[in-house]
């Protein structure tokens, strides 16, 4: 999900939810007489006289096509996480431009981490977190004893995508698992 | 000089940010989208029988026809009770921040470990003290909770003590380290 549709969620969320509170403490409190002022038949006169115009038919095929279009849209917004888009170096002066693939960088860190013994598995792949573009290496450590090593070895990768990346906005975050997980918690030592 | 190959030692890329759930509002969002969405189709609906594409009546006519005149009813009563719940669940969903899912770890760089994985390196520590046994661990991001049974009920302080002190060593690569309590169970009956 990108920034702008968590931020279009939680102010449609909260409008159409404080609506909603209005419209059924309304209901509630509708015929026991504790706000003065709420009438005792809804009329809607307006409404009524706009049904038998000639532009209705068209307001209302106009507003089911922008409704839909609109619902399409925001569910959309909805995926997961995309991919990191490539990264075009170009500084005014230069007679050519750089392109780094996060993808390719992701994948030859985690080779790289692969290699290392205390190192059981690793995924690497680049994302737009937040709208951040975002390397992100899954590793699973061999053994509880390990994790020492798999995160110096997790230091060590960052480095060496600091310097393949250079100036280039890429984040780095490592996330450590452990070889057996949850089994270890009922796992019985002699 | 270094040669390009490699790295500059302790220059590090951006961190990557720290690992959340979808937010609430993520859900609430994509039910009102399909909320929209179904307005949108019946609003087409309607026009389509308008030009006598399909036969019917149009709806969106018969619920403002029902609107116009409507007066208190018994079920506006849950009508009310519903809405009032619905929008108070869209908007704490759409107030609540993300759900943080790990825990920073002690590095260079960005590196996390979730709960339940945490819970697993602890339930080995506890494990791998001697005399203890059938060790769990329930873990949040603030509290580890371990669960043992001992060998030796006389034993159950000192062995409480030193489950304490295996947990914490074992989770010291930690940032900042949640709260631990052990519980011990009971003795061994066999």
């Amino acid at each position: 999900m990108t920034r702008m549709a968590t931020a279009l969620d939680r102010v449609v969320s909260l409008i159409v939810g404080v609506v909603l509170v209005v419209v059924g403490v309304g209901a509630l409190t509708w015929h026991t007489g504790l706000i003065h002022g709420l009438p005792q038949v809804i009329t809607a006169p307006a409404l009524v006289d706009a049904v038998d115009t000639p532009w209705w038919r068209w307001a209302v095929a106009g507003a089911g096509l922008v409704c839909v279009a609109v619902a399409l849209r925001w569910l959309v917004a909805h995926r997961p996480m995309g991919k990191a888009t490539p990264i075009r170096l170009h500084e005014a002066g230069d007679v050519g431009t750089i392109t780094i693939d996060p993808a390719a960088v992701a994948t030859a860190a985690a080779d790289t981490l692969q290699r290392h013994p205390a190192v059981r598995t690793v995924k690497g792949k680049a994302i737009a977190d937040r709208g951040t573009r975002t390397i992100e290496l899954t590793v699973t450590a061999a053994h509880p004893d390990e994790l020492g090593a798999v995160i110096t070895a997790i230091d060590d990768a960052c480095e060496h995508i600091a310097h393949a990346a250079g100036d280039a906005p890429l984040s780095v975050r490592a996330i450590v698992h452990i070889k057996g997980g949850r089994e270890l918690t009922r796992q019985r030592l002699r | 000089m270094s040669s390009r190959a490699d790295p500059a030692p302790g220059v590090l890329p951006p961190p990557g940010r720290q690992p959340s759930a979808v937010p609430a509002a993520a859900p609430a969002g994509a039910f009102l989208a399909l909320v929209l969405l179904g307005v949108g189709v019946v609003a087409l609906r309607d026009t389509a029988v308008a030009l006598q594409w399909l036969h019917g009546t149009p709806w969106i006519d018969a619920v403002i026809d029902r609107i116009d005149g409507m007066s208190f009813a018994w079920w506006v009563i849950p009508a009310g009770v519903t809405a009032l719940a619905v929008g108070a669940v869209l908007v704490i969903s759409a107030v609540r921040p993300p759900r943080k899912t790990a825990l920073a770890v002690k590095a260079k760089s960005s590196v996390w470990i979730s709960p339940w994985e945490l819970a697993g390196v602890s339930t080995f520590a506890a494990n791998s003290v001697p005399g203890v046994f059938d060790a769990s661990t329930a873990a949040t991001r603030r509290k580890l909770a371990v669960s043992a049974r001992v060998a030796d009920a006389k034993t159950v302080d000192a062995k409480t003590a030193e489950i304490d002190a295996a947990v914490r060593s074992a989770i010291q690569f930690l940032a900042d380290p949640p709260k631990i309590t052990v519980h011990i169970a009971g003795d061994r009956t066999s």
